[in-house]
């Protein structure tokens, strides 16, 4: 387990932070990520390939994800594939970083840029 | 009930977006290919699937336009954040390169000999062409360095002094060169200099090169040095040293385009040989 402060991570980059979110709820594979992504973010952002896969280089060297030894379906999954899963690490970075959007958001509302406090 | 009907989507045009899309994993570097290049690939026809299917040729075009551009950005990310390892095979890989590239500038660089102005006066195309000499110079000793350490453990002594003198003459010449740029005042020692490092270096290639017919140490076109030795020795025989002071120098030209060729074709010729017997990556 790292014992890294994941504040120390912080602010993420919305690729890495979209890939926390879409293993979230379970392990996926290359694909399944972006299509989960599309689907959080309503189709507003897209990744490629080589950005997908370079974070998630990046996010295998900082401990955030691993890759899964389980696979979620072998019956109807093609062997060749890779699946991720979050790390504890990787969901506390996650946490942190909701944390401080929602401060961000606060801030925000307080100034009356976006709705909330009437 | 009017029922569209979607044109099915032709499947090469699928299958080549795939493969040059896999083609262009070599812009990435070779560890990060080795482990994430498959994967890549199989998200791009993933993708691309969908896209055929959902838009046809406009959606792999768009897929296209946004997978291109990322594969450029991150492949230079990756590049940058790759550590430098330079093994002697892409070391020597490099010094060939830098003989192929110094040939390229020496011969546009010998476009100045047709100038019609008064000797060593350079004006427009001619001062631009003049000015790749610096480059092709510093490149050509690098790549000399390349061809000697490229030879070095099969040739005989006496080749291998001879590649080595080739290399010193184009040291020597790198040194009249950067003499002549940082010291003012009369620069009549830098010419000398200069055409001593030539001298050295084209008998020394020369000579290699007579070696280098029966020995075979650089693979293809094996007369090339010992022809680039002559030619440049028939600068003098031919009276074309300068002697005329004005106009073009056609005589001057062909010989030293045709020299650059010919560290163009040394160059291609190292690292065909270099790749026969395996050592290039």
């Amino acid at each position: 387990m790292s014992t890294a402060n994941p504040h120390d991570l912080l602010p993420l980059t919305p690729a890495v932070f979209y890939i926390l979110l879409a293993l979230a709820d379970g392990d996926k594979h290359g694909y399944g990520i972006m299509q989960e992504v599309k689907v959080i973010t309503d189709g507003e952002f897209s990744m490629g390939p080589g950005t997908l896969y370079g974070s998630i280089k990046r996010m295998l060297d900082g401990g955030l994800i691993a890759e899964a030894d389980e696979r979620p379906d072998p019956a109807l999954d093609d062997e060749r594939r890779r699946y991720y899963r979050l790390t504890p690490f990787g969901q506390r970075v996650a946490r942190a970083e909701t944390e401080r959007l929602a401060a961000l958001l606060g801030v925000a509302r307080t100034k009356r840029l976006v709705g909330g406090l009437g | 009930m009017n029922q569209t009907t979607r044109i099915p989507f032709p499947l090469r045009a699928l299958d080549w977006s795939v493969s040059l899309y896999t083609a262009l994993l070599v812009l990435y570097p070779a560890d990060y290919r080795r482990a994430y290049g498959a994967h890549m690939t199989q998200l791009f026809r993933d993708l691309a699937r969908d896209a055929a299917r959902c838009s046809g040729s406009a959606g792999l075009l768009s897929l296209w336009l946004m997978a291109g551009f990322d594969l450029l950005k991150s492949a230079v990310e990756e590049r940058r954040r790759a550590p430098l390892r330079l093994t002697r095979a892409g070391l020597q890989r490099v010094l060939n390169l830098c003989l192929i590239a110094g040939g390229a500038c020496f011969a546009i660089a010998s476009y100045s000999q047709l100038q019609p102005y008064t000797h060593y006066v350079y004006r427009g195309l001619y001062q631009t062409s003049i000015s790749f000499l610096y480059p092709a110079i510093v490149l050509l000793a690098l790549g000399s360095a390349g061809l000697a350490w490229s030879v070095w453990h099969r040739a005989s002594p006496l080749a291998r002094l001879m590649t080595a003198a080739a290399w010193t003459g184009m040291v020597i010449i790198c040194a009249a060169l950067l003499g002549s740029a940082l010291i003012p005042g009369d620069q009549d020692w830098s010419w000398h200099l200069a055409m001593l490092g030539l001298i050295l270096h084209f008998a020394g290639l020369g000579l290699f090169g007579l070696i280098n017919l029966r020995a075979r140490l650089i693979g293809r076109w094996t007369a090339l040095p010992a022809l680039m030795g002559a030619a440049f020795f028939s600068l003098w025989l031919f009276g074309l040293t300068g002697s005329e002071p004005f106009g073009p120098q056609w005589g001057a030209f062909l010989i030293f385009a045709g020299l650059g060729l010919g560290y163009i074709l040394i160059g291609v010729s190292l690292r065909r040989a270099a790749r026969s017997r395996g050592i290039t990556a």
